[in-house]
C-alpha cells in the first residue's frame, strides 16, 4: 500500500521511485535532466512551490516533453502555487482531456501535496468517479484531502488498491466506499481522522466494510489515523472482514491496551502476516502479551508514543 | 583523433550504465566536425573485478562507479563494512588495470580519502577549508553523519529526520522511510547508539539557506578543476536522481538569494577544494552554507556529481561542456583521451 503520510509528498508510489516533474520557471525546462525510463518512475507533476510555476503550464510541459503512453504512475501536484489545495477540478479536466495519452496507466494519486504548501484539511477535492471512467486499467488509486469532496460509490473492475489521506474523513465517504463496486480490491486505506475536521466515522459508516461483503477479495484493511483507536479495535475484534484479511493496519492512530486486550479477546488473529499498529499508547506488557499471542505474526508496534506525550493524538489532523 | 577505448566498471544494475551510454552518444554529437568521436562504452560489472576474472586492455581508460547502489535496502547501517569491501575492491581493480596495461581514470588515494568523513575533515581542516567541527556530545542539536561513505547516504540532524528507530522482537534496528515526528534527544542518542559501528559523527548543526519552505545545501559539480554544474539539495529527503536531491531548485533561486559576490565565492570554494583532490577529474563538491555568510564543505564525492542542465550563473557559461552532462563533457574533454 501507499507509504505513510504525515507531511511530505510522496517518495515512492505504485512500487517505482517518484520523479518531481515540477519547474519554477518553464524556461529552464531542461529535456536533457527528463529520464529515458518513463516507465521506470512514478511521475510527480505539478507546482511544487509556493508562486513558483502554475500547474496550468506545468501539464502542458510534461504532456509535450515526456512520453506518456509509458507512464505507468502518476501523482498530481498542485494545480495553483499559492492557494496549492484549489484548483482541483480544473486539474482534474486537464487530465481528463488527456486520458488517451496514457494508455498505460496503471496507479494515480490526486493531491500529492506536502504540507509545508497546504495542510491536508485545506485540500478540495472534486468526485473522483469520472476518472476512474476514465482510466479502465487502473490498479491502484489514491486521494490526499477530502474537503468539499462528494463521492458516489466508486465502480471500477480492476482497482485493487484505494487509500484516501485526510485529517478527517466524512462519514458519507465512508459509506460511499463500502458501497463501491470493486470486485478486484484487495488493498483499503482510509486514513478515519478527527471529528473536528470532518471525520467521525462509527461502526454504523463502517458496517459495510467491516462485514467483509463489500470487498470479498479484500486482504489488507487500513483503518487509520483514527481518533478511537480502542474502540476501533474492538470492532474488529468481531467483524467477519478480518478472517479473509492478511494484513491489518491501526497505524497512526491512539491505539492503547485497552483496545490492544478487546483484539487479544476477540477472534483469532493468527492467520495475518502483518499488524501495523505504529504511532500508538501501547504499554509494554501489552506488547509483550501481543508477541506471544501472535508468534507468527509481523507486528510492528513501532513509535510508542507514551514515551513521549501522555496525551493521545492522532497523526495526521490538520 | 582516434576513438576514445574506454570501459566502466559498475554494478550490473547500476542505473548510471544508461548515462554512461547516453553521455557517449551526447559527447559523439556534440564532437567536432571530423572527430571520429566516442564508442559504446564498455562495461564490466564489479562482481568480475571481485572474483578476478575482469579482462581490461592495454591503453583503455577504465571509469568506475559505486560498488553498492546509492539508497541501500533497510535497515539502516553496514557503512564501514561497505567502506572496507570498497577498499579492497578498487586495490583489486586497480591491480587488474595496471597488469594489462590500462589506465584507471581516478586515484584510489583521494577517492578512499574523500569517503571517509572523519579524515576527510581533518584533511580539509588541515588545510585552511572550513569544515563543521565536529561535536560527539552533540545528541538533538547537531547533525549526524555515518564516518564512512560510499553508497548510501543519510543523515539526521536535530530538526529533521528520515531515519526512525524499528521495535523487533529481539531489540531494535534503524530504518529509513518518509519524514515522520522529530526525533527527540533520547532516540537519537539510541540511533547514533545503534549505528555506532559505522563510525557515526556528530558535527553541528548550521541553519541552512532557506528557500521556499525548504533547507538546501548546495552541491557542485567540479570536472577538471572548474565548477561546470550546480543544483541545491535537500538534505534528509529521499534522493530519487542524485542531482536532485528529492527536488530541483533552479540556480536564479539561489543566486537571487546569494548575490553574484557571493555566489562566485561558493564556486570558488567549491573549485579549491576539488584541487585537493588530484587524479579525479570529476568530482562532487557539497557546501552547507547559511543565508548569510557561514560556508562550509560539507562532503566530497569522488563519484562525481551528475547534475544536467543546470549551468546558470557558472563561470563559463558558453563553455560547450555547459551543455552537456558532467559524464559527456568527461568523454569529449581531450584530457580522457588516451
Amino acid at each position: 500500500m501507499i507509504q505513510d503520510f504525515r507531511y511530505d509528498a510522496l517518495t515512492s508510489f505504485h512500487g517505482l521511485p517518484i520523479f518531481p516533474f515540477a519547474y519554477s520557471d518553464p524556461s529552464d525546462l531542461e529535456l536533457a535532466g527528463i529520464p529515458e525510463d518513463v516507465q521506470a518512475w512514478a511521475w510527480r507533476v505539478g507546482s511544487d512551490s509556493y508562486g513558483g510555476t502554475e500547474g496550468e503550464v506545468i501539464w502542458p510541459l510534461f504532456l509535450d516533453g515526456v512520453d506518456t503512453t509509458r507512464v505507468r504512475a502518476l501523482t498530481l501536484g498542485a494545480w495553483i502555487s499559492d492557494v496549492s489545495g484549489e484548483g482541483w477540478d480544473e486539474y482534474q479536466a486537464a487530465l481528463l482531456a488527456a486520458a488517451d495519452r496514457f494508455p498505460n496507466l496503471e496507479a494515480l494519486f490526486i493531491s500529492d501535496v506536502p504540507s509545508e504548501l497546504t495542510e491536508v484539511s485545506w485540500i478540495e477535492q472534486a468526485d473522483p468517479g469520472p476518472l476512474l471512467a476514465a482510466f479502465p486499467n487502473l490498479v491502484e488509486f489514491g486521494l490526499r484531502g477530502t474537503s468539499q469532496l462528494e463521492m458516489e460509490p466508486l465502480v471500477h473492475d480492476r482497482l485493487r488498491e484505494l487509500t484516501i489521506q485526510t485529517g478527517g474523513l466524512p462519514p458519507r465517504i465512508v459509506r460511499a466506499v463500502g458501497r463501491s463496486k470493486l470486485p478486484a480490491l484487495t488493498g483499503l486505506d482510509l486514513y478515519l481522522g478527527t471529528e473536528m475536521y470532518g471525520g467521525g466515522a462509527g461502526a454504523d459508516d463502517l458496517a459495510d466494510i467491516l462485514s467483509g461483503a463489500a470487498f470479498p477479495a479484500l486482504r489488507h484493511l487500513g483503518l487509520r489515523n483514527a481518533e478511537d483507536t480502542d474502540a476501533l479495535a474492538a470492532l474488529l475484534a468481531h467483524a467477519p472482514v478480518v478472517a479473509q484479511l492478511e494484513s491489518l493496519d491501526l497505524a497512526l492512530g491512539m491505539l492503547g491496551d485497552e483496545g490492544v486486550a478487546a483484539l487479544l479477546a476477540g477472534q483469532p488473529l493468527t492467520h495475518l502476516r502483518r499488524l501495523d499498529l505504529h504511532h500508538h499508547w501501547i504499554g509494554e506488557e501489552m506488547i509483550q502479551r501481543l508477541w506471544q499471542a501472535l508468534p507468527g505474526v509481523d507486528v510492528n508496534v513501532d513509535e510508542a508514543m507514551s514515551q513521549r506525550d501522555d496525551d493521545r493524538f492522532i497523526a495526521v489532523t490538520e | 583523433m582516434s576513438a576514445l577505448n574506454w570501459a566502466v566498471v559498475a554494478g550490473t544494475d547500476e542505473p548510471a550504465r544508461a548515462e554512461w551510454t547516453r553521455a557517449a552518444l551526447e559527447a559523439r554529437e556534440s564532437g567536432e566536425p571530423g572527430e571520429s568521436g566516442v564508442a559504446e562504452p564498455r562495461f564490466v560489472a564489479w562482481s568480475a573485478v571481485l572474483s578476478s576474472e575482469a579482462e581490461f586492455r592495454a591503453g583503455e581508460l577504465v571509469f568506475v562507479e559505486r560498488l553498492y547502489p546509492r539508497n541501500a535496502e533497510n535497515p539502516v547501517g553496514g557503512h564501514r563494512a561497505r567502506y572496507e569491501e570498497l577498499r579492497v575492491a578498487l586495490r583489486q581493480l586497480e591491480a587488474a588495470v595496471t597488469k594489462a596495461g590500462a589506465t584507471l581514470a581516478v586515484a584510489v588515494e583521494p577517492m578512499l580519502l574523500a569517503l571517509d568523513r572523519r579524515r576527510l575533515d581533518a584533511f580539509l581542516r588541515l588545510n585552511g577549508f572550513p569544515v563543521l567541527e565536529s561535536d560527539d556530545s552533540l545528541t538533538d542539536d547537531g547533525i549526524l553523519r555515518p564516518r564512512f561513505a560510499g553508497s548510501d547516504e543519510w543523515l539526521i540532524d536535530g530538526s529533521w529526520t528520515h531515519l526512525f528507530l524499528h521495535r523487533t522482537r529481539t531489540g531494535h534496528e534503524v530504518r529509513h522511510g518518509p519524514g515522520r515526528r522529530v526525533p527527540g534527544a533520547r532516540e537519537s542518542a539510541d540511533l547514533t547508539g545503534l549505528l555506532a559501528d559505522d563510525g557515526i559523527h556528530t558535527v553541528a548543526s548550521l541553519l541552512r539557506v532557506y528557500l521556499s519552505g525548504t533547507h538546501y545545501d548546495i552541491r557542485f559539480a567540479v570536472l577538471d578543476g572548474k565548477a561546470t554544474h550546480a543544483a541545491g539539495v535537500i538534505r534528509g529527503q529521499a534522493v530519487a536522481r542524485e542531482w536532485y536531491g528529492g527536488r530541483r531548485r533552479e540556480l536564479e533561486a539561489f543566486l537571487e538569494r546569494f548575490g553574484d559576490e557571493r555566489w562566485q565565492r561558493l564556486v570558488s570554494l567549491a573549485e579549491r577544494t576539488a584541487a585537493h583532490f588530484p587524479g579525479i577529474r570529476s568530482l562532487g563538491v557539497d557546501l552547507a552554507v547559511d543565508n548569510h555568510e557561514s560556508e562550509f564543505v560539507f562532503g566530497v564525492d569522488p563519484f562525481g556529481a551528475f547534475l544536467p542542465g543546470l549551468v546558470s550563473g557558472l563561470p563559463n557559461p558558453t563553455d560547450d561542456r555547459g551543455s552537456l552532462s558532467v559524464r559527456a563533457a568527461v568523454l569529449r574533454s581531450p584530457a580522457s583521451r588516451s
